[in-house]
């Protein structure tokens, strides 16, 4: 027959096409085979030798002085090999019923394991030895192969929630994900071994018995420069604030040697369980805790981010307000523009159509420069830096590190902070007193040890040093001086005006006893972002021989004030105290801490004793009496005395002492003694047959009484009056 | 009518085609010895193969005895039966659970897969019309042809056997193309299977065949769950390396999922290298280079349309199952002639084997009939 000829055309044309694609694919498979086969040739190596891995055990993180912050406890991880499992078949409804009740899962899903085509499937991991041991009892006594046990490790914190946001967490697979543990995870995570059986032919492995083990390499210890019970009283002191100033936004304190520019102290509140990074986050706004669902969540996780697994003292930026001063003081010292007892006025200032006020209205007007910093006084500020110049006063700040990260060995610290690309007058002169822009807790603290420390910026320091299994240094993070910002004298200079600022100024109410503490205050208006008021104090301690930075900032103190220097002071003073405690630096008091103290002592008990004893015996406590009833003859014998005996008083309190078994005791009416001095308290109590208990910071005004005003009291009760610093700023 | 018509009987020793049959028989051979080493300790699926070996060939040598002229008649209750058991198989079909399909038919121990008599079927009954069509039979016949195109293309896509029905695409697609439809109108289908291929995604396709071609869109993505069945088996073809490890030597075809059905090329490449892969394909090529001669010099246009439609077949699978083994298609889950384990699909392509034989043994010689 007649064939078309279009038709073996096209007959010829299929023919090459189908040529063409058996050429493509046979040049596909020579390049995977010739050319690309060495390097699948080492995967299916690795394949060739079935292998499950052991999971390494996951380094210490340790405190400075050896105390164990998070650690690795062993446990178990259970799997099956349904290649086995699918030899015995007999076998596998028994493991199925029996696994599911050992383990707690559900049956479909151990079917579904035991029957899959892979190698090795995980049942359960982080299973506790003594579930562990059922199994392998379990499988001893139905001699069951295709089960596996091997050892993992579980990370757990024993002091929960202490440094939480600094040390972080870890997930399911030991890795690191947040704090410490994500930034050192390449030191704490050790590298996993092996357990190799080899396969024959079809996949099936010489059973369990016949394996090969590479033992996994532990992860390395990392020692942090946290002290722990510093951390302690610094997470236990803004507790304790944000209890009593109804701080709402969280709060920070940090504690850093000034030397060394160790961190010893990192607190961010609100923290977490590091035991249970999951859990509903306390103390965070904006969460209902009946749709809380965790780790399911994405938004769950995330807000647990941006809340509770956030270190605020790094990571969040913040107004630092008045605290900033000292550095406008330092750069206006060290060019030597200003010397402490210049001649200065404080008064409203006008600068490019916008006013600026002194805190105090009508301001204090002439002072002496230290004064000027003693009360915080804007305008003053202003000029210092006019006199600087705006090029050189930028310098300084830059110089102090503010434009750049302090490179702290922790994970995301900002790498962008607020500042003016081209910086003019006014930009300058609010900066002087700290508003309008932003920084890190953490700068400013370094900045502060650089000004304690005789002029040194340093890197702060969070990680000591890495140690191996055995305690070896194996790698040290040694102080880094990043550059000399101003002088040892100006540094000098600096820390006796801040002293001033405690002993005498608007940092008053950070004062402590003994310790001479050097410090500023701030408050940072609400910004335009929502946020409200943050009070900061920043501190170093003793002032003439530093050991301690100390910064506190409450962020949003919804409370009766939301003053740096009436909440955020105070709160420091104490963390200050604790801390010098600790470290056991000698407390020396000087004629104005002496002439503060009022020394307590304990009322004796001089009942059933003439009233020549008991006077002599009050005498010898410096305590004053007063005798009701009958008091002609020395040998009358007191019958109740009120102080009762071991209470504890100030000294020269008046004890009254009875003559008689008062039927009714004798009523006095409680005064008031708000706004007084502690001298002028005292007298106004006395006066009236009380005595005085001093509490608060123990210097200033008091502005709580223990009873309210007309109360009626009993002649001789000890009334507490708490005393603070008002004029601060 | 012609569909009855009398030709004179032939010798079938001497018009036997050896040259194909050889080509045939070696492709078996090597396929039933990978399958052993693939099953290797459970010689039933090598027993199994054997049986529908045996049973595809004589059916292949009874069908090759019988003159292709009265196919143009029986094809017709031949279709018509497979587009029963396919609707069947909507009903009464078994999965297996891997595949997302359920095409199986069970007839107690040998599991009936229709959609692989599908394609025969269709080229049998195509064949007769496109002879008609270049007949000058009228232009009915193209709506007959798309109709005959449509049925089983559409009940195997409710399977759905996404493979299939592809393969189906292309054999109607390759009859075209010789039938000598114009440039234009293949353009035009082309196009406008690809403008509708968004169509299919959203409405068609479940959510299985979409992970197959996502994962070999992304083969990175997902190493571990549905792209390791190719990234294993592109590992045991690569380490297969030039001269592979010796057969029954493979260690990482235990690895590879299917490794006995649809990744037996994995095998093939693992054990006897790019050498091995190159002598099998070099073997395929071989019977697409036999099959095209014998359908340039076939009797008439009937024969001519069997050939190529059945080839079309062959290459389409050999494509697909080749290029998915190797990462260069999607998994579909088509099996390789005459290599992989399937009764259905052995039987399928011996049968298809006796019918270009028959068409082979009828054509002219060119040499002596020159007509």
């Amino acid at each position: 027959m007649q064939v078309n000829i279009s038709v073996r055309k096209r007959e010829l044309f299929s023919l090459i096409v189908f040529l063409l694609i058996l050429a493509a694919l046979i040049i596909r498979v020579g390049w995977i085979q010739i050319v690309k086969g060495d390097e699948y040739q080492k995967k299916a190596y690795l394949h060739q030798t079935q292998s499950y891995s052991i999971s390494p055990k996951r380094g210490v993180i340790y405190d400075r002085n050896g105390q164990a912050l998070a650690i690795s406890a062993s446990v178990e991880t259970i799997i099956v090999d349904p290649s086995l499992i699918k030899d015995n078949e007999d076998d596998l409804s028994l493991i199925v019923d029996e696994l599911s009740v050992l383990l707690d899962l559900d049956k479909e899903f151990v079917y579904k394991k035991a029957t899959s085509k892979s190698m090795y499937e995980k049942l359960k991991g982080k299973v506790e030895k003594e579930v562990a041991d059922k199994v392998r009892a379990f499988i001893k006594e139905h001699d069951i192969s295709g089960i596996g046990i091997y050892e993992d490790t579980k990370r757990y914190y024993p002091m929960g929630s202490l440094a939480s946001n600094v040390i972080g967490h870890t997930g399911d697979d030991n890795q690191g994900i947040n704090g410490i543990e994500i930034y050192m995870d390449s030191y704490l995570r050790g590298s996993s071994g092996k357990i190799l059986s080899e396969v024959d032919g079809k996949g099936r492995e010489i059973p369990f018995g016949g394996e090969r083990r590479i033992d996994a390499t532990d992860g390395m210890n990392v020692v942090l420069t946290i002290d722990e019970t510093i951390q302690h009283f610094a997470e236990k002191t803004l507790e304790q604030a944000i209890l009593d100033y109804k701080v709402v936004d969280g709060a920070i304190a940090i504690v850093m040697d000034p030397r060394n520019g160790d961190i010893l102290a990192l607190a961010s509140k609100p923290d977490y369980d590091l035991n249970d990074p999951y859990a509903f986050p306390k103390g965070v706004k904006g969460v209902d805790p009946a749709t809380w669902v965790g780790k399911k969540s994405s938004e769950n996780v995330e807000l647990l981010f941006s809340s509770v697994w956030r270190n605020k003292a790094i990571l969040d930026l913040y107004e630092p307000g008045s605290t900033f001063k000292a550095i406008t003081t330092a750069a206006g010292l060290e060019e030597g523009k200003i010397t402490p007892d210049a001649n200065v006025l404080c008064a409203p200032l006008h600068l490019a159509g916008h006013s600026i006020n002194c805190w105090r209205s009508g301001g204090h007007g002439a002072e002496t420069f230290k004064e000027a910093v003693y009360n915080s006084c804007n305008p003053v500020f202003v000029k210092v830096a006019q006199n600087v110049g705006v090029e050189q006063f930028f310098k300084y700040i830059k110089a102090f590190g503010f434009y750049e990260e302090t490179n702290v060995m922790f994970p995301g610290e900002p790498k962008e902070y607020i500042w003016w690309s081209k910086p003019q007058e006014i930009d300058m002169a609010v900066a002087s007193f700290g508003q309008r822009f932003k920084i890190a807790p953490l700068q400013l603290i370094t900045a502060y040890a650089a000004i304690a420390n005789g002029g040194n910026l340093l890197k702060p320091r969070l990680i000591k040093e890495i140690t191996d299994e055995n305690g070896n240094i194996v790698e040290k993070f040694d102080t880094e001086v990043v550059r000399q910002v101003i002088s040892q004298q100006t540094s000098d200079t600096i820390r006796e005006i801040l002293e001033g600022v405690v002993s005498v100024g608007t940092g008053r109410n950070a004062y402590v006893k003994g310790y001479r503490v050097a410090g500023k205050t701030g408050t940072s208006e609400p910004d335009n972002e929502g946020g409200g008021y943050v009070a900061s104090f920043s501190a170093f301690a003793p002032a003439d021989n530093p050991r301690i930075c100390v910064l506190v900032a409450l962020f949003n103190p919804q409370g009766e004030s939301h003053m740096g220097g009436q909440i955020a002071a105070p709160t420091a003073g104490r963390l200050v105290e604790d801390v010098l405690n600790y470290l056991e630096v000698e407390r020396t008091y000087t004629e104005l801490d002496k002439q503060r103290m009022m020394k307590e002592v304990y009322v004796p008990d001089v009942r059933e004793l003439t009233l020549k004893d008991a006077k002599k015996k009050l005498n010898e406590r410096n305590l004053g009496m007063t005798i009701e009833g009958d008091d002609d003859d020395e040998n009358r014998i007191v019958v109740e005395q009120i102080p009762k005996p071991n209470a504890s008083i100030p000294e020269k309190s008046v004890v009254i002492l009875y003559t008689y078994k008062p039927e009714t005791r004798k009523m006095v009416q409680m005064p008031n003694v708000l706004k007084k001095t502690i001298i002028e308290a005292t007298e106004a109590l006395n006066r009236v047959g009380l005595n005085i208990k001093v509490t608060g910071v123990g210097v200033g005004q008091a502005y709580e009484q223990t009873y309210d005003i007309g109360t009626e009291l009993e002649i001789g009760s000890v009334v507490e009056v708490k005393f603070r610093t008002d004029e601060t700023d | 009518m012609y569909i009855v018509e009398k030709t004179r009987g032939v010798n079938a020793f001497k018009y036997f085609d050896y040259y194909l049959f050889i080509i045939v028989a070696a492709l078996t051979t090597v396929g039933l010895i990978v399958l052993r080493s693939a099953t290797e300790g459970d010689d039933s699926y090598m027993f199994k193969q054997i049986v529908a070996g045996v049973v595809g060939l004589v059916g292949s040598f009874i069908i090759a005895a019988i003159d292709y002229k009265s196919f143009r008649l029986l094809s017709h209750f031949v279709y018509l039966g497979v587009l029963g058991l396919l609707v069947l198989v909507l009903f009464i079909g078994e999965g297996k659970e891997e595949s997302g399909t359920q095409g199986w038919i069970n007839l107690g121990g040998f599991n009936l897969q229709p959609s692989e008599l599908s394609k025969l079927a269709f080229v049998l009954l195509a064949a007769f019309y496109f002879e008609r069509l270049l007949e000058g039979e009228g232009k009915f016949n193209r709506l007959i042809i798309l109709v005959v195109f449509a049925l089983p293309f559409g009940l195997v896509f409710l399977q759905p056997d996404w493979g299939t029905c592809m393969v189906i695409g292309v054999i109607f697609v390759v009859m075209i193309f010789i039938a000598g439809f114009p440039y234009k109108f293949i353009f035009i289908s082309l196009a406008a299977f690809i403008a509708s291929t968004p169509i299919i995604w959203n409405f068609f396709m479940d959510k299985f065949q979409k992970d197959r071609i996502l994962v070999f869109l992304n083969p990175e993505k997902d190493l571990t769950h549905k792209g390791w069945q190719v990234a294993e088996a592109k590992t045991a073809i690569g380490s297969g390396q030039m001269y592979g490890r010796g057969l029954f030597q493979g260690v990482q075809k235990a690895i590879v999922p299917a490794n006995h059905t649809d990744f037996i090329f994995s095998v093939l490449g693992e054990e006897l290298g790019f050498v091995g892969a190159a002598i099998v394909v070099l073997l395929f090529f071989l019977l697409i280079f036999r099959c095209i001669y014998i359908a340039r010099t076939s009797r008439d246009y009937y024969g001519s349309f069997l050939v190529i439609g059945l080839t079309a077949m062959y290459i389409s699978h050999i494509f697909e199952n080749i290029g998915m083994c190797i990462g260069l298609l999607p998994v579909t889950g088509i099996p390789l002639p005459f290599l992989s384990y399937g009764g259905t699909a052995m039987i399928t392509n011996l049968i298809a084997f006796g019918v270009i034989m028959n068409v082979s043994m009828r054509r002219q010689k060119s040499f002596f009939e020159e007509s």
